[in-house]
């Protein structure tokens, strides 16, 4: 059972989403036709789950919300923007509850009773006026318990028509019925009744008489064949409670006549009543079997037809089916028509169907072969042309077809990894919710790209940065309403947060239409804090990055919401650890615009490689700006021995990579001319210049973990393995670059602790 | 009672929560299941099953065909309409029923439903 | 005690992990030379024998971490073992293999020796402590006159994450 919770949970977390997206559509006007219906059946499926968990406060909640998202589904409600603003605000309490129910935080009281009250007002339970919340409890409680299970009292049948026939009992309580047409159309049977029914008598240790009367039955060649012409006439024990043979007709009180009479009045008629065919199917007093039963039905020619091929009685009636069939009766025909709309219909609905769940370690799994595919298919590739097989056309020709092939299939499982950004992108509504509600902005969030796919590892890292930097534009990039207003803005600020996809990576964007970055500002604080000198001269970019310097906070006072002792240099650098960059631009009384580019997966990486003191390395492409080859005499040596370079007027700190990193053998050079340097870039725009001995080339790597099986190392960020199988190092750049700017010496000691080790 | 060989039932529902529970107390009671997870991919496991199920218990609210429309295609299929179909929802209310009923169901149980009251339910249009 | 050849059938199947002071209980040993010296490791710990390849030198190792290899995808560093316990190796030598071992906590890495030579069951109650406390080998055994040491594995491990790089 704990197996199945946490299905609904999972499930919960589902539907709250669908519900986040459905409300959405409809604030903003783009709902479809299904869109409510959606909406609807994302409460009402956690209230149905809720239920079966005996889950109450979920239950409760989710059967007023239910209550009033009902209205709207049957336009008794027009979802103004008022009464979609207490939907969203219950969304956001449901979403808590059912964290309550999976043993998280519990919620406040009083909130959840602000909002039943809401949603009450909403649906037209509760008066418009505020009414008290205490007031609002009681019809809430009775409703839950209005939705408490109801067991469907029914026992287990369990009986044996060859038992001996044991006398009937004295009195009896007899039942009449005769189904109607509509009771065989509904897949149901009079048999099914007689079974039930004789089982109530067996569970007393007793036994039912039945009959049929067939006086109604036409003659054979007037029959129509889904016709009900037969009535049942059932004698049971009176120790047969009412109640229990109701329940044996609680589905069919529409579609028959059902009579409950007891006891002598009517024995006599059963007698009298009986026709002659009936009597051939039983002696009176009949004890009855259940190959009686079958006999009977499968005889009673008209009904006989009615039945599925599920039942064991099929063989016969098929046959009547046939002969019958001839008849070419009236139902038949039209049957044969109206199935032709339907499964055109199915048809068109099957493309958009199948979809499977998958266990996501298979899918790593898969990812995993994958790599190792790709390995392998490279090292069969090298070893081919070491042979010297250059000249077998076809062999070239196989293994390139082979290349192209593992590169599709690589691309095809990546594919099956990525997921919209939707599911995130989502979850900030309620963040910006939140942050416009403390903050007293109006402030509404746009979402533009959720389908863009990226990988899922990437997805899960991506909500904590992006919830900080919304927060952030809540509280500092949008005005205070007043000064909106002032400035002659719209009173609603607007973020939008966008995302697409660009040259081979993740472009997601936020835009406020706040009052943008205040530069002078901006730079008063930054030399307050010590960042920058008092006598800087700036550009606007410069000043608009010391925002992502460490401990820099434009708000005046700390608030609330962002002043969580979390700054943008925090944002920057989850970015910066996961392959990205971030930019800022900002125009002045217009708004700020954060860029960030991301790569679409942590999993594989366009890497360049490098060879340095005959060690071949793999540095992701995306830091890399520009290779030089170097001429001596842009080299410039300083007092502490380090050497940089200069470029276009920029001085660059150059690193020998192999010295750097401690490689054995490496040696610093003399003279650099001639020599290849690779100028790298970290996310604030710090560039170092590596030395390497050559560039090997470009390829996609599978990015391995090196601490997995060992430590983490300096200046190394994990490791891949090449096309002959070796492996080889994947650079960090940052760490790099940073080594580059301090003193290297801290670095080179420890790297020297290491080696006496 | 009898020997008889093993019944299967289609479920459909679009909930996780429910599918797994309806194949929990089913198998628990040696039924097999078969499962769609909406009403469109109801119908065609109905279509594909081999051999087919001996009844169906379909969910009312799902996307794109619902408990009604699955029921009455149902029952516009030549072999299936006589099929037991048994409506499974939260819906206690007459309206529903009797929706339910014009489209063709066979019978209801109400959601939360406990497996012996699901069991008999199933015995009683598959005995 | 019984010498087994590898090959040898065995009735050892419950084996147990080495525990020091646990009286008599007797696991399967894989016994290795490492120069002129003889060691041994649970055979339970090892997961396979390689021959020794290339490996990837890393930065800022300590000398007795050969480098990385690639083990069927998995990226693991070898032990130069001769360099780790201060031996020095046989010269020549073509049949070096590397014994990949997983730890507990699921490490894996290989020892690089100088050739296996069998496998023995070793009654932990045989086992001498050795008397430097908490380095390499948990205590030496005696098997046909000749002197094996147990070799520490989690010692190993420790140095290898680098938990306490200054052990």
């Amino acid at each position: 059972m704990d197996e199945i919770l946490e299905i609904f949970f999972q499930e919960c977390d589902e539907q709250l989403q669908e519900l986040e997206t459905g409300l959405a559509a409809l604030a903003a006007d783009r709902a479809e036709d299904d869109t409510v219906n959606a909406v609807f059946r994302a409460v009402h499926s956690i209230k149905g789950g809720a239920a079966s968990f005996g889950l109450q406060n979920l239950v409760r909640f989710s059967h007023v919300y239910e209550n009033s998202l009902d209205g709207v589904r049957s336009d008794r409600i027009q979802p103004t923007k008022e009464i979609i603003a207490v939907f969203l605000k219950s969304m956001d309490v449901l979403s808590d509850l059912v964290v309550e129910a999976r043993g998280g935080a519990s919620v406040d009281a009083q909130r959840v009773d602000e909002s039943l009250t809401e949603l009450k007002v909403v649906s037209g339970e509760a008066p418009a006026a505020t009414s008290s919340p205490a007031a609002s409890f009681d019809p809430a409680e009775s409703e839950a318990e209005a939705f408490s299970p109801v067991p469907f009292e029914f026992e287990p049948v369990a009986f044996d028509f060859g038992d001996d026939f044991a006398e009937p009992a004295s009195a009896r309580k007899i039942v009449t019925f005769h189904p109607h047409d509509a009771m065989y159309g509904c897949g149901d049977d009079a048999r099914n009744i007689l079974v039930a029914l004789t089982a109530l008598a067996h569970d007393k240790g007793d036994t039912a008489q039945v009959e049929c009367l067939t006086e109604a039955l036409p003659a054979f060649h007037d029959l129509l064949p889904a016709s009900s012409y037969l009535t049942w006439r059932v004698a049971l024990p009176d120790s047969v409670a009412e109640s229990e043979i109701r329940d044996a007709f609680d589905w069919v009180v529409d579609s028959c006549d059902f009579t409950l009479e007891s006891d002598r009045a009517v024995t006599e008629t059963t007698n009298s009543d009986a026709s002659d065919e009936a009597d051939a199917f039983f002696d009176a007093p009949a004890s009855i079997s259940e190959d009686t039963i079958q006999a009977m039905v499968a005889q009673s020619a008209g009904q006989a037809l009615s039945r599925g091929a599920s039942l064991p009685t099929t063989d016969r009636r098929l046959t009547a089916e046939a002969f019958l069939d001839d008849l070419a009766p009236p139902a038949t025909i039209q049957r044969d028509e109206e199935p032709i709309a339907l499964t055109g219909a199915t048809v068109a609905r099957k493309a958009e169907a199948a979809s499977i769940r998958v266990d996501l370690s298979r899918v790593d799994d898969l990812m995993d072969l994958v790599g190792e595919l790709v390995i392998a298919q490279a090292a069969v590739q090298s070893l081919c042309q070491k042979a010297g097989t250059s000249g077998h056309h076809e062999l070239m020709q196989g293994i390139e077809g082979m290349q192209t092939l593992t590169r599709d299939i690589q691309d095809a499982v990546m594919s099956v990894r990525a997921q919209p950004v939707r599911s995130v992108f989502q979850r900030m509504q309620r963040v910006v919710r939140e942050a416009s509600s403390m903050t007293q902005k109006a402030v509404k969030l746009v979402l533009e790209g959720e389908d863009t796919e990226v990988d899922r590892t990437l997805i899960e890292k991506l909500a904590a940065p992006l919830t900080h930097m919304l927060r952030n534009a809540v509280d500092h990039g949008i005005e205070k309403t007043e000064d909106r207003i002032a400035a002659g803005k719209s009173p609603e600020g607007c973020i939008t947060l966008s995302a697409e996809h660009r040259s081979g990576r993740i472009l997601i964007t936020i835009k406020d239409d706040g009052a943008g970055v205040n530069h002078k500002r901006v730079f008063e604080t930054a030399v307050k804090r010590g960042i920058i000198a008092p006598d800087a001269t700036l550009s606007e970019d410069e000043i608009n990055n010391l925002i992502f310097t460490p401990g820099f906070s434009t708000a005046s006072e700390v608030s609330d919401l962002s002043g969580r002792g979390v700054g943008m240099d925090v944002v920057k650098q989850a970015i910066m650890s996961l392959g990205g960059r971030i930019v800022i631009s900002s125009v002045a009384g217009k708004g700020s615009t954060f860029s960030l580019s991301l790569p679409l997966t942590l999993a594989i990486l366009d890497g360049m490689l490098i060879s340095a003191d005959e060690t071949t390395m793999v540095i992701p492409i995306s830091a890399v700006s520009e290779a030089i080859i170097v001429s001596q005499s842009d080299v410039y040596s300083l007092p502490d021995g380090t050497r940089i370079i200069s470029k276009r007027g920029e001085c660059i700190p150059l690193l020998p990579l192999g010295v750097t990193l401690g490689l054995a053998g490496a040696r610093v050079r003399d003279t650099l001319e001639g020599a290849v340097v690779l100028v790298v870039e970290n996310e604030s725009g710090s560039r170092a210049a590596l030395i390497v001995d050559e560039i090997c080339g470009q390829m996609q790597v599978v990015i391995k973990s090196m601490e997995r099986n060992y430590r983490h190392i300096f200046g190394v960020s994990a490791a891949t393995i090449l096309g002959d199988g070796s492996v080889a190092l994947i650079l960090d750049v940052s760490a790099l670059i940073a080594a580059a700017l301090s003193q290297t010496e801290n670095k080179a000691a420890l790297g020297v602790s290491e080696l006496v080790n | 009672m009898t020997e008889t060989p093993t019944l299967r039932v289609l479920t459909i529902d679009d909930s996780r929560t429910m599918q797994s529970m309806l194949r929990n107390a089913l198998e628990g009671a040696g039924y097999e299941v078969i499962q769609g997870n909406d009403g469109v991919e109801g119908i065609d496991v109905l279509e594909a099953a081999t051999p087919p199920p001996a009844v169906i218990i379909t969910d009312i609210n799902m996307p794109r065909l619902d408990g009604f429309g699955v029921i009455e295609a149902v029952r516009k299929m030549d072999r299936f309409r006589h099929l037991p179909v048994i409506v499974l929802t939260t819906e206690s209310d007459q309206e529903k029923k009797a929706r339910a009923r014009a489209a063709g169901a066979t019978g209801w149980i109400i959601k939360p439903f406990n497996s012996d009251s699901l069991v008999s339910a199933i015995r009683r249009v598959t005995q | 005690m019984t010498m087994l050849s590898i090959n040898q059938e065995t009735k050892m199947s419950e084996q147990l992990t080495t525990r020091e002071g646990a009286d008599t209980a007797s696991v399967k040993m894989i016994v290795f030379a490492v120069g002129a010296q003889e060691y041994c490791i649970p055979i339970l710990s090892v997961r396979e024998i390689r021959g020794f390849e290339k490996t990837t030198t890393l930065p800022f190792a300590p000398a007795y971490v050969c480098g990385a290899i690639n083990l069927r995808g998995i990226i693991l560093t070898v032990i130069d073992l001769a360099a780790y316990l201060n031996i020095p190796p046989e010269l020549e030598n073509s049949r070096r293999v590397v014994i990949i071992v997983e730890s507990r906590a699921g490490v894996v890495y290989g020892l690089l020796v100088d050739r296996v030579i069998d496998l023995a069951d070793i009654s932990t109650g045989d086992i001498q402590p050795t008397s430097d406390e908490g380095a390499c080998l948990h205590g030496l055994v005696l098997i046909e006159n000749r002197m094996i040491g147990i070799l520490k594995l989690d010692t190993v491990v420790k140095h290898l994450v680098g938990e306490s790089s200054k052990e």
